[in-house]
């Protein structure tokens, strides 16, 4: 993918495919440590042990349509490609949590881009998902949470285009003042 | 041209798939990114890169390319070996940078567009 | 913790007069953008974002957005399927933000196919 956001959009529609009813994207920033994590964390249906390490496997797929399944590999390789790893935890049942780390100023990181735009899409798919995000960047943070939006507008839909707008104003403005837009 | 015809031609060494050598391809592409190549690719491309994780029999067996040419004197991981015998996806390896094994491709005829 | 003002929210109650969820019922169409990873690889977010784009610009208020996984055509990507209500759905591939412009003011709004985009016309509604 051209960069990281398109990554976190792909790796949370794994988690929703596997029936979460709340995913956590969390983006850390160490400039002292040099270090970029992002963490995906679901409630999904998860997945035992041997699963798990097959999800690694391009040719491991949960699909019906495909005999490929390249999510999980492409980011591992981002982040192979810029001398960091990926770990996947999880549980049947429980869940799973994603964690891919980066060194951040390696000269092939690919840079974030445009989380906003994943961030809407996946709230207008899949408005019924509770989702937080939280960046945090040389000491401040910027974080959302869908749950508490909801309960603010009541019977206002978050797919009503008139939130979409003041969505999308507010992440922006936010990542902004973090200086990650 | 055939894969056979074209290893022939650019002095490339066939190490998986060979039972797919024969295969003709008049298209190509060059690309690291994986994505990109996912994206952009068309069927029965042949595909020029310096890439040698598995993840690369994956991408062209997706976008059913017509081989790998593997440039820079790399070698294919022994995962990528497997997988592609599996797959019978060929892998042609080469010592020349990735823009002399295009340039002579497109010398030969083989273009990048429609 | 980021949060919609209250002015924000006042204006948006406001101006959403009928609580209803869309997706209970009552919507005209529904446009399912795939969201594979081929799909991302190729544009679809960017598809999304017009779709979007669209809705708020024309102040459309009937129409629903869905996001869905790979379909397996990964060759034809970005990929959406556009449903009318009552209409069977209409497969459209190789799709640009221009394309997906012309799509939905065509098909999802003016009700007329854009064949030259289609890929297939399903033969069964799915609502």
């Amino acid at each position: 993918m051209q960069d990281l956001s398109l990554h976190i959009l792909d790796i949370v529609e794994n988690s929703l495919a596997a029936g979460s009813r709340r995913v956590e994207i969390r983006v850390e920033e160490n400039m002292s440590a040099d270090r970029m994590v992002i963490e995906i964390v679901d409630d999904g249906c998860g997945m035992d042990k041997a699963r798990a390490r097959k999800a690694l496997d391009p040719f491991f797929t949960t699909k019906t349509v495909r005999r490929v399944g390249l999510g999980l590999p492409l980011l591992e390789e981002a982040c192979r490609l810029s001398n960091g790893e990926l770990r996947i935890q999880s549980f049947p049942a429980k869940g799973t949590r994603v964690r891919a780390t980066f060194q951040h100023s390696h000269i092939d990181r690919k840079p974030l881009g445009n989380i906003r735009d994943t961030l809407i899409t996946l709230m207008i798919g899949h408005p019924q998902v509770d989702l937080l995000y939280e960046h945090r960047k040389e000491g401040k943070t910027f974080s959302l949470d869908t749950r508490e939006i909801k309960a603010d507008l009541g019977e206002i839909p978050l797919d009503a285009p008139q939130v979409v707008s003041a969505l999308r104003t507010l992440i922006q403005s936010g990542l902004e003042e973090l200086g990650v837009a | 041209m055939t894969l056979r015809e074209a290893a022939e031609k650019l002095g490339l060494r066939p190490v998986a798939g060979l039972s797919r050598l024969t295969r003709e391809f008049g298209q190509g592409y060059v690309s690291d990114l994986l994505s990109d190549v996912m994206a952009n690719a068309k069927p029965g491309d042949i595909w020029v890169t310096l890439q040698i994780h598995q993840n690369i029999i994956a991408v062209a067996t997706l976008k059913e390319l017509a081989g790998i040419i593997l440039i820079g004197g790399r070698q294919p991981e022994k995962q990528t070996l497997a997988k592609a015998e599996e797959e019978q996806v060929p892998i042609l390896l080469s010592d020349l940078p990735a823009f002399e094994v295009v340039g002579r491709l497109y010398q030969l005829g083989i273009t990048g567009r429609k | 913790m980021a949060k919609l003002s209250i002015e924000d929210l006042k204006r948006i109650k406001e101006s959403v007069r009928a609580a209803v969820t869309l997706r209970e019922g009552g919507y005209r169409a529904r446009v399912n953008v795939h969201m594979g990873t081929c799909g991302l690889a190729s544009g679809a977010r960017a598809i999304m974002t017009v779709v979007l784009d669209e809705i708020q610009k024309k102040d459309i208020k009937d129409v629903v957005v869905v996001t869905s996984g790979c379909a397996g055509l990964c060759n034809r990507e970005p990929m959406i399927t556009v449903e009318r209500m009552g209409e069977p759905p209409v497969k459209y591939v190789d799709l640009t933000p221009d394309k997906m412009r012309e799509i939905f003011s065509d098909h999802v709004l003016g009700g007329k196919i854009v064949e030259k985009y289609a890929l297939a016309i399903g033969s069964e509604t799915t609502f």
